[in-house]
């Protein structure tokens, strides 16, 4: 989806537990330029103990504990220690079963059943069950529930069916792919609400909400609002007890506040900006008692073209092509991003296993950018320095989203990049809720913003030609807002989302990957990287492979463990 | 700047207001001055009475006003509860349907045009009842309230209601913006009387030059610079939040001296500035006292200079303070938006912003319409207190 990262690091803050990437020992002065995954030494050595307290900041206070209910990032980072889902990802985006002990689909892909893990205990002892499961997915599809975004995926649900108290049963109205991990939602204790299900608004805003019971790592000890949440360990969790005593989380929404509170020993782990990390890298004070891990998240900046039909440039391959090639992205990295960053080549993360390994970021060539736009027939006649096609000059607004300060260097840079082919670009710096408006209502020429990529590689919502089509209210159907349109990446599209067979899945992907670079409907300009400290007395923290499954730790923090 | 009575003028003058009554309720928002008529007499209990009422019976049509431009302004401005909240850059956060997407606008009636929205607002505003703030999942009235409100339910003790006055969003904003209000007046009135007596003299001259100077620093700036300083370099005091983990355990001396210590940093933010003024402003007023006859009397029959000043001049020189003081009450709960944010003090001001940024009408209502009734009570009573504080005033 659109993201707009912005504001400092404070939202490198909410992204700490979220994006992943390869890791450098920054402390050791790595740089960032390559994806291989590293450790830093020292790990392992010892038997974990248990015990300690790990204290984390959040840029806001969470909405709400109910994890069906909420659809913020910050809530998320809370609730998911305190409930656990059906199903996660591993590093390796493979579904591993949590409360699901295990799951089989008939030979046609249209019903799969899942087996419950036994002797699950919620937090106030009762037992977890079928039921539990019924009420979680009852309360995602009932229509006064404020489910905002579980539903996703659920659309291709039939029923979903109790067989005895261990097993449940989901049938599916056609064999969807995508599906199984559509149950990575968290469970809630049916007993605790005290209905079967129903009652939309009041589980809306049920006190219990703020006191949640789950089967995770972590119990719900304290909420006080505006400051901090308290979590203890789970001594009885189904998969043994976090080696952690406690969590705590504080509410700090100045990154710059951040950092002051890690260096005063109030915080274990800081997010820290390029800007930040100029003087820390030569403090040795800072660098003696933490570990830097510089990792890429999975999100890039790119710009969209409008290729609906409303302007005369964009809906030729060859002038998208041009645009790309024109643009010195790797200079912006460099001299911008200080060198924190990397070009990308679609919205697909590098050396994730959907990735195509033999696609490469296009080049910097103005001259063969030149070249395009001539062929496409935009070539500068009159010698203004700006190129015409049937007497219309290729001059074309780009709306950049006005609170991304970062954002607005980039776009000033690409515009004197596109001037030297003699393409001449406004730009409109808009308020996000406008941005979002008027892209959503495909009012625009181009954009530039940015893109967090989904755990589950499935494009459909943001490259299938079908999700570019208006509704009748005017929003667009779904997130294909340059209306892109290849009939060849519809049909690998579907056939990824039908098949079964991760080897198919796989191929059927990197051919999505080599069209639509091919393509280009959008300019995938670079993925910045992003820097974390974490206290060194905490062992087992590392950086994820691929960040899929929402996380940058893997394993997570329910295996850290601290060093007495 | 608030205050059009400018400290050198003769107070007569400033303080005649007149015409319609619209106007001069609007004057008194703008300029503060109060709608004051200064005539020879003492009030009568039936002109004060008189004069409530007329007062009483503007603020509704006032408010109705104001809430229904901030309505239609926040209205207007594009996205919803629902669609910020999605944009708010949460990468892990699913996508929701178009269908489920218009569905919860229309369940919240937020597909309407705004004018029908705010007649709902409006209905269930007469009966007390603000709607559920988005962003919280909770009545407004809790968002604002919840621990006070739980105190009076249980009527607890009043040292444990003060307990959870504070832990309010409400409280805390009210007793940090105490706080500094308390040490702008502890410190400015000492410095304006002074450089009042010395009119001129080098402590004059030094003292203003100071305080403008300090009142040109912007305090977000010295904020950052404080946390670095006194926080993280020196650690003498906590940059972060209102207490200390374990706040609970403390005894009640211990858990003041920890919300003191808390409330510390944000407190001088927000008071150096108002410092150069009050004290600007009280210098002025001193003056003004300082050249009248009865002044010259007293100086006549002996007194030390000193018991002139603070008996004497003093106490008459603070009627017009109070003006100002009165202006400065709404800020007490409107809050410090950039000051909470820094020092992770959970109040108001940080609620606010976060309330715009993610639409969530209700708090923004609530909040907007909190702050002008504060306005509006404030002149009221800054007016009524005037003219009990000074027996030459009287309300018409």
């Amino acid at each position: 989806m659109k993201v707009s990262w912005n504001k400092g690091i404070s939202l490198v803050a909410t992204l700490l537990f979220l994006a992943a990437g390869p890791l450098a020992a920054a402390a050791q002065g790595t740089s960032p330029s390559d994806l291989t995954v590293g450790f830093l030494p020292g790990y392992d050595k010892k038997a974990p103990e248990d015990g300690g307290n790990f204290t984390r900041s959040l840029p806001a206070d969470p909405v709400t504990l109910n994890p069906v209910v909420a659809n913020d990032m910050v809530s998320f980072l809370v609730y998911k220690w305190i409930f656990d889902p059906l199903v996660d990802m591993d590093q390796d985006a493979k579904p591993v079963g949590v409360l699901a002990e295990r799951w089989e689909n008939t030979p046609d892909n249209k019903v799969t059943t899942f087996h419950l893990r036994k002797g699950v205990k919620w937090h106030d002892g009762k037992p977890f069950t079928a039921d539990d499961v019924l009420f979680t997915y009852d309360a995602c599809m009932d229509p006064k529930v404020d489910a905002i975004n579980k539903r996703s995926g659920f659309e291709k649900v039939a029923k979903v069916e109790k067989v005895n108290d261990l097993t449940v049963k989901v049938i599916w109205k056609e064999p969807f792919s995508p599906g199984l991990l559509s149950f990575n939602i968290h469970v809630m204790p049916r007993h605790v609400y005290g209905y079967p299900k129903g009652k939309g608004e009041e589980f809306n805003k049920n006190p219990r909400n703020a006191e949640p019971v789950g089967t995770g790592p972590f119990k719900f000890v304290e909420w006080k609002r505006g400051e901090r949440v308290v979590l203890k360990a789970n001594t009885d969790y189904f998969a043994g007890r976090p080696h952690l005593d406690q969590v705590v989380f504080k509410t700090i929404p100045q990154g710059q506040t951040q950092l002051a509170a890690y260096q005063t020993g109030q915080l274990d782990m800081t997010g820290i900006s390029a800007e930040q990390w100029r003087t820390l890298k030569n403090d040795r004070g800072f660098l003696k008692g933490a570990n830097v891990f510089e990792y890429y998240a999975r999100q890039m900046v790119y710009i969209g073209w409008n290729q609906d039909g409303s302007n005369p440039f964009f809906g030729d391959k060859r002038v998208r092509q041009a645009m790309t090639l024109a643009m010195n992205r790797q200079g912006v990295v460099d001299k911008i991003l200080d060198g924190h960053g990397k070009t990308c080549s679609g919205f697909f993360y590098p050396g994730g296993w959907e990735t195509n390994p033999d696609i490469r970021p296009m080049p910097y060539d103005p001259a063969r950018a030149a070249a395009l736009l001539d062929a496409a027939g935009w070539k500068d006649a009159k010698g203004t320095g700006i190129r015409e096609k049937d007497g219309k000059p290729f001059s074309f607004e780009c709306l950049v989203p006005a609170e991304v300060e970062q954002f607005q260097r980039f776009i000033e840079v690409f515009q004197q990049d596109l001037k030297r082919v003699g393409v001449q670009m406004a730009i409109r710096k808009v308020e996000w809720s406008v941005f979002l408006d008027r892209t959503h209502r495909h009012q625009f020429q181009a954009y530039l913003s940015g893109w967090s990529l989904p755990d589950d590689p499935d494009p459909y919502g943001f490259l299938h030609s079908s999700q570019g089509k208006l509704l009748p209210s005017g929003m667009g159907e779904g997130q294909n807002d340059v209306s892109y349109s290849n009939p060849e990446v519809d049909k690998a599209i579907e056939a990824e989302q039908r098949t079964f067979n991760q080897a198919e899945r796989q191929q059927a992907l990197r051919r999505v990957h080599q069209l639509v670079a091919e393509d280009q409907p959008h300019t995938y300009c670079f993925m910045g990287s992003q820097m974390v400290a974490v206290r060194n007395r905490f062992q087992n923290v590392r950086v994820s492979r691929a960040g899929y499954g929402l996380f940058t730790w893997y394993p997570s923090l329910v295996l850290w463990w601290q060093a007495k | 700047m608030w205050v059009s009575v400018s400290p050198s003028q003769p107070l007569a003058d400033s303080l005649i207001i007149s015409g319609p009554p619209i106007l001069r309720l609007s004057e008194t928002f703008l300029t503060g001055s109060p709608a004051l008529r200064l005539s020879g007499s003492l009030p009568t209990r039936c002109g004060v009475l008189n004069y409530l009422v007329r007062r009483l019976a503007l603020i509704l049509p006032t408010l109705l006003l104001i809430t229904a431009v901030v309505f239609a302004v926040v209205k207007l401005a594009p996205g919803n509860p629902f669609s910020m909240g999605q944009a708010s850059g949460e990468a892990a956060v699913k996508q929701m349907n178009p269908q489920d997407y218009e569905a919860l606008l229309r369940r919240y009636g937020l597909d309407r045009p705004w004018y029908v929205q705010y007649g709902r607002w409006l209905e269930g505003a007469a009966t007390g009842d603000f709607g559920d703030s988005f962003s919280e999942r909770r009545p407004v009235g809790e968002v604002f309230f919840n621990a006070p409100l739980r105190a009076l339910e249980e009527k607890s003790s009043a040292g444990a209601a003060l307990d959870q006055l504070l832990s309010s969003k409400f409280g805390a904003t009210l007793f940090l913006n105490l706080l500094s209000l308390l040490l702008m007046a502890a410190v400015a009135l000492p410095i304006g009387v002074r450089a009042a007596a010395k009119r001129g003299g080098w402590f004059d001259r030094v003292s203003g030059a100071l305080l403008y100077a300090l009142y040109s620093l912007p305090n977000y700036w010295v904020a950052v610079l404080l946390i670095l300083l006194v926080g993280v370099k020196l650690q003498w005091l906590p940059f972060i939040g209102m207490r200390s983990d374990g706040f609970e355990t403390l005894s009640t001396a211990g858990k003041a001296l920890d919300l003191l210590k808390h409330a510390a940093l944000p407190a001088l933010c927000l008071s150096y500035g108002g410092l150069a003024f009050i004290s600007r402003f009280a210098r002025g007023a001193v003056l003004d006292v300082l050249g009248q006859d009865y002044i010259r009397t007293a100086r006549a029959k002996g007194l030390d200079e000193r018991r002139v000043l603070y008996r004497h001049a003093l106490r008459n020189a603070l009627i017009p303070l109070l003006t100002l003081f009165g202006l400065m009450l709404p800020a007490l709960i409107s809050g410090s938006v950039i000051i909470e944010q820094t020092f992770s003090w959970p109040g108001l001001g940080q609620m606010y912003v976060k309330a715009i940024y993610t639409r969530d009408y209700p708090l923004i209502m609530a909040e907007s319409l909190l702050g002008a009734l504060a306005v509006l009570a404030s002149n009221l009573v800054t007016d009524v207190a005037y003219a009990f504080a000074d027996p030459r005033v009287r309300l018409e």
